[in-house]
């Protein structure tokens, strides 16, 4: 079942192997060629002390010379010619393969990115390529080589000698025996290690990021002991590794040490009994040492396929991940948008059976200010969501200017659309570019207008640089207002007739927050905005406020409209935080 | 290398003797393939007796030539005798002393085997043990000072990050340290041996073979630079495509809003490019040197090796010779090339060596005075002069010209925008860090002239997230004051409100705390903190935002406990939360590190604008946990 599902999963990718397969056979063959030059040496050798050395037929020398150093030379052109083939292929492949990953990735909705994680998407797309890459063509190389080389040398002791031959096919299980023998303890023991290792590495992190409280409470000596501890303990664990590593080591010299002397003294003994000659024992050493030396490989060689086929298979997720969001085939181009926004009866759940919008019915005018208000989880962020089409309702519809969103070009939608995440995502790149990534044909004056607007462009006019100072890793770090306001400017700077703004719900210092203000009156202008508020001037300033609770809107009107309901969920509630703050105050005062 | 002088002195000399004997270790393994290479040079020469049989002297010698070549195919054992060579002087052996002398070699042969197993035994264990024994020592030391620094080498250092990082390093000495010292040794002696065999052998060869070596040793560097670069290049090329799909995955919210796909597909792609040829480039540069090394290494073998033989027939050199020459001179290339690495490697070490003493010779600066006074009683007065406060002097204030007083038993409040100071004001209370400018006082002492012990004794902190600590929860309620009585940890449970709950789990006191508290609920881990905080029973408690990340039901509850434990003591309370504010005797407000308003929550609101905003905003931003929650309809 595992196995047939793991085949089924290789053929999948297939289709990336197959343009290189001509010259995958060429690399196939040349390593056949390859492979078997390199068995020659030992029998050149042979020819030549038994023959002319010992056997005094000089005139061969010469022949022997020339021979000898053609071979070195024919293999180490064919070398080169077959490596180019090979990585020529592989790295043809994973520049494929991630190619199609990341287009791919590109059209899959926000529903993978939200199971998926940063983490996974990227180890899928980078390491796990690789390993695929490395066991398609470099292991299949070496198993193809590791093979050969097993079986020729094989073939060769017992030809030689097969008394000697035979002995040396019963001496291969001691020297697998020694690996295995040791290979458990080994890795048991340095998985105790690891384990004490990171109880180390666990206790220290927890020290460091403690390390205020544990100088409040004057424990450094205290710490310094446990530490010593914890780290003589894996040491401890270590040492035993060390023992088992230096037994196994050990273990190697002494088997092939077992092996050597044997060869060497039989041998030697043939040669007196005349059944040998010296030549042939000095092949036969280096044959039984070429023949062993595979072995080890092909044994790991089932851990290897099960690592690529988790790979495989971690890829694949990726490449068969359903994409729900794809443009029709009559998808039309939504045309400049005005910014009459309605959603009509919409549903939409993330699982089957768990509705996160529940019959949300809405309908805002061009230029109006939305402010979406209720508590976390109630699916404020999901609508807008929803309107950029990140996900597709379950039922009823979202149309703009009178389209319905799915029927339109995604790309026509999502660039009318203004967005500003509240954590604002900005790149580690200068500040002109990030500004100009949702319209990177913008003039400077458009760009410093935009800035402008978002009361960023004296800031940046501050910086070392201007435009061109670099943000993030190797550049400056910005305060949440000042991404806020970046963040901004960049939405401005695509003129989008229909805004959505996450505002951050940090407090922030004095001046940021006035700036920030005054930013969201001036790109608000214009513009049917829809804000997930946070700020009571947003909220105040709204020509509509939605009240939403689990998934539904409760209520819905301006702030004094609101207000004036009685028992209203908002009055009530804003009433109630109101009083509520200054009667305490009243209480704490006296 | 200073830094290599200091490390090798400070770490590697106490372990010098096992490291001489490691050494020493190393160098008789290294003679093992000479060894080897003379056991068969004696028993081709001294057993077998295989001599050549075409051996250019006398004309009569010529002559059986072909008669003796004959004979050798068939049978080549009559070769052995050598009766017509009269010169010779060794007698020729018969058959059963040939086998004698070979069981022998054969014993022989098993002895040194069995001896270099065992010496290799010892050789690996050895280097492990010192290897591990000195990264043992760093750590610890490393750790002993982490603890003895002030906290501003914290901030500067990303909290403790790059110090994780760098007893992770460390880990990277243990196995190049003593592996590059060693192997050196290894390697240098097995070329010095190796020269001098070969130059025993024959002089003259030997120096034909030297030619050689040269070349092999250059063409490895010559290769190993480009393929060092191509290697970097191809790393930071892999290293900052991955930075940047990074940044796309993360930020693929603003990648489909802007929809920026197309665009970025063609980025990547041009990319991959890159990747692919560089990639390719380093491949190739590798089998290039990989065949060029094999190609210099076989053409000279088999030149020497034919000169080799030249000399046998012209009776210079023995068959065995021949054989033990050609043994000798392919085990020489290989230590070549490991030299001429052991710089890099060491290179390598270097930095991670200088980074760890960096942090040794690390400036402690806050450390008791030689008169520190023990504080006994503390009435809990708090009292700032003139406190400002900067990380360093290139840095901006991030306190300015303090000054106030708590009373003894009073409440203050801190509160004002992120960023405002207010986490440093405390610290600078606990001596965590000196003030840049002016005196703290607690009652009427300095606090620098109070034993730091002394000062953090009397006070107690409960930090904005609580940080537990794996172990019971005892070890955790007692990692402030070592040999508290079980009562005490009882009593300071039962004023958290912790007790109750405590007793109801199957292992009461001695359950586990699992990594960073996991198993507990927010509140629990709260109340645990205040337990940890009471058991040293402050006079001065301090409260870092301790409520922030509760919602807003358990914040109601911790609420009444954390009043019931302040009665009495003097309290800071660290928030950003007017709600909180209010309940304190006074409320201090920071805006950029300067106190901008002082008094109570009416005055204030009165006359402190950064208060009245603060009061106002809150009216939304806490509107998600509060002005929309069921909980606050108690």
């Amino acid at each position: 079942m595992d196995k047939d599902g793991n085949l089924a999963n290789l053929k999948k990718l297939l289709p990336f192997v197959k343009p290189y397969v001509p010259r995958l056979i060429g690399g196939v063959i040349v390593t056949v060629v390859l492979t078997v030059l390199g068995m020659t040496p030992p029998l050149i050798m042979k020819y030549i002390v038994d023959e002319v050395v010992i056997g005094g037929n000089w005139s061969l020398l010469e022949m022997l010379l020339v021979i000898s150093i053609s071979i070195p030379i024919l293999s180490a052109g064919l070398r080169v010619i077959n490596t180019f083939t090979i990585s020529y292929v592989s790295h043809r492949l994973i520049m494929d393969l991630r190619r199609t990953l990341y287009g791919r990735l590109l059209q899959l909705p926000m529903r993978f990115y939200d199971e998926m994680g940063t983490g996974k998407v990227m180890s899928r797309l980078m390491s796990d390529v690789a390993t695929v890459r490395s066991m398609v063509t470099m292991r299949v190389l070496s198993i193809i080589t590791d093979f050969i080389t097993f079986w020729v040398a094989m073939f060769m002791c017992l030809v030689l000698n097969w008394k000697m031959g035979l002995i040396l096919i019963l001496l291969l299980p001691l020297y697998l025996f020694n690996y295995f023998g040791w290979q458990g303890p080994i890795r048991e023991s340095v998985r105790a290690w690891r384990t004490k290792m990171d109880r180390v590495s666990v206790g220290l992190q927890e020290r460091l990021s403690g390390v205020a409280l544990v100088k409040a409470y004057g424990r450094e000596k205290k710490e310094n002991r446990a530490f010593t501890e914890e780290t003589h303990e894996s040491l401890s664990q270590a040492m035993i590794t060390a023992v088992y590593r230096a037994g196994y080591n050990s273990g190697v010299w002494a088997v092939s040490g077992l092996r050597n002397t044997i060869i060497f003294c039989m041998g030697c003994y043939f040669v007196i009994i005349g059944d040998m000659t010296y030549g042939a024992v000095m092949a036969f050493l280096s044959f039984a040492q070429r023949m062993f030396e595979p072995v080890l490989n092909l044994t790991q060689m089932a851990m290897q396929l099960q690592t690529m086929m988790v790979s495989v298979e971690r890829i694949l997720e990726v490449l068969e991940f359903p994409i729900d969001i794809a443009d029709k085939k009559d998808a039309v181009t939504l045309p400049h948008v005005k910014g009459h926004v309605k959603f009509e009866d919409v549903v939409f759940e993330y699982k089957a059976g768990e509705p996160v919008i529940k019959g949300v019915d809405l309908e805002v005018q061009p230029g109006q200010a939305v402010a979406l208000v209720g508590h976390t989880g109630c699916g404020k962020t999901t609508l807008t969501s929803l309107l950029m089409r990140f996900f597709d309702v379950k039922s009823g519809a979202i149309k703009i200017d009178g389209y319905d969103i799915r029927d339109v070009k995604v790309r026509s939608l999502r660039t009318q659309i203004g967005q500003v995440l509240q954590d604002s995502v900005l790149f580690n790149v200068s500040i002109r570019e990030n500004l100009l990534y949702g319209r990177p044909d913008a003039t400077e004056a458009d760009l410093i207008e935009a800035a402008r607007v978002a009361e960023i462009h004296e800031f940046i006019m501050r910086t070392s640089a201007g435009y061109d100072t670099m943000l993030g890793d190797e550049g400056i770090k910005l305060s949440v207002g000042e991404k806020q306001r970046l963040a901004i400017a960049r939405a401005v700077l695509t003129d989008p007739a229909i805004l959505i703004l996450d505002e951050a719900t940090s407090s922030l210092d004095s001046l940021s927050e006035a700036l920030i203000q005054k930013a969201m009156a001036n790109v608000l202008k214009g513009r049917t905005s829809f804000a997930i508020a946070h700020r009571l001037s947003t909220i105040v300033n709204a020509d509509i406020i939605v009240v939403m609770d689990q998934g539904e809107i409760v209520e819905l009107g301006n702030h004094e409209t609101l207000l004036e309901i009685p028992d209203g969920k908002y009055r009530q509630l804003y009433e109630q935080q109101f009083a509520g703050s200054v009667s305490e105050g009243i209480e704490a005062a006296d | 290398m200073n830094s290599m002088k200091r490390f090798i002195k400070i770490y590697i000399k106490p372990y010098w003797f096992r490291m001489l004997m490691v050494m020493l270790m190393a160098g008789t393994t290294s003679s093992y393939s000479f060894l080897l290479g003379y056991i068969s040079k004696f028993t081709i020469d001294e057993v077998l007796q295989l001599k050549t049989a075409g051996q250019v002297a006398t004309d009569a010698r010529m002559k059986t030539l072909s008669q003796v070549e004959k004979l050798s195919r068939r049978d080549p054992q009559n070769t052995l005798p050598h009766s017509w060579n009269d010169e010779d002087v060794q007698p020729p052996k018969s058959r059963t002393e040939k086998i004698q002398w070979l069981w022998w070699i054969f014993i022989l042969y098993l002895v040194v085997r069995t001896l270099f197993a065992i010496i290799n035994w010892f050789y690996n264990y050895n280097i492990s043990f010192v290897g591990q024994r000195i990264v043992f020592r760093i750590r610890l030391d490393l750790h002993q000072k982490i603890q003895k620094l002030q906290m501003t080498f914290f901030d500067k250092q990303q909290t403790g990050k790059i110090m994780s990082r760098i007893l992770d390093d460390v880990g990277l000495l243990q196995s190049e340290v003593t592996t590059t010292f060693v192997e050196t040794t290894r390697h240098v002696a097995r070329i010095l041996i190796g020269i001098i065999v070969l130059l025993s052998i024959d002089v003259q060869l030997a120096l034909m073979a030297f030619l050689a070596l040269p070349l092999y040793v250059l063409t490895y560097k010559g290769f190993q630079k480009a393929i060092a670069t191509t290697f970097s290049r191809y790393r930071e090329a892999y290293a900052d495509t991955y930075g940047i799909l990074e940044e796309r995955v993360k930020g693929i919210r603003v990648v489909l809003s802007f929809a920026r796909e197309r665009r970025e597909f063609r980025q990547f792609f041009k990319r991959l490019g890159g990747i692919f040829r560089l990639g390719l480039k380093s491949n190739m540069l590798s089998v290039g040197l990989s065949a060029t090394c094999a190609l210099v290494s076989g053409v000279a073998s088999a030149i020497i090796f034919y000169l080799g033989a030249l000399q046998v027939r012209g009776g210079a050199m023995s068959v065995g010779d021949l054989i033990y020459f050609n043994m000798s001179m392919g085990s020489l290339f290989q230590p070549l090339v490991a030299l001429t690495n052991v710089n890099a490697v060491i290179q390598q070490m270097a930095v991670v060596i200088s980074r760890v003493f960096e942090v040794l010779d690390e400036d402690v600066r806050i450390e008791d005075r030689e008169d520190a006074v023990n504080l006994k009683n503390v009435h809990g007065r708090v009292r700032f002069t003139g406190v400002s406060f900067r990380y360093n002097e290139t840095a901006d204030y991030v306190l300015r010209d303090l000054d106030f007083t708590v009373k003894p038993g009073t409440s203050v409040a801190v509160v004002g925008p992120s960023g405002a100071g207010k986490s440093t004001l405390v610290s600078l209370l606990m001596r965590l860090y000196e003030p840049t400018e002016g005196k703290i006082f607690l009652d009427d002492y300095n606090i620098q002239d109070i034993k730091i012990s002394s000062l953090r004794n009397h006070l107690s902190m409960v930090p904005q997230e609580p940080v537990l600590f794996s172990g019971t929860i005892v070890d955790n309620i007692r990692y402030g004051q070592e040999g508290t009585t079980a009562e005490q940890v009882m009593s300071a449970a039962k004023s958290a409100e912790l007790h109750d709950f405590i007793m109801s789990l199957p292992e009461k006191y001695e359950a586990r705390v699992g990594e960073r508290g996991s198993n507990l609920s927010g509140g629990q881990k709260q109340r645990l903190a205040f337990a940890m905080a009471l058991v040293t029973d402050p006079s001065i408690l301090i409260l870092d935002d301790t409520t922030s990340a509760l919602d807003a039901k358990t914040e109601a509850k911790i609420q009444v406990t954390l009043d019931r434990i302040m009665e009495g003591r003097t309290s800071l309370v660290i928030t950003h939360r007017i709600s909180t504010a209010m309940r304190a005797d006074r409320i201090l407000v920071l805006d950029n590190g300067r106190m901008v308003g002082w008094g109570k929550h009416l005055e204030l609101l009165d006359r402190c604008d950064v208060y009245r905003r603060l009061h106002a905003q809150q009216q939304n931003t806490d509107q998600d946990t509060e002005l929309f929650s069921e909980e606050t309809n108690l």
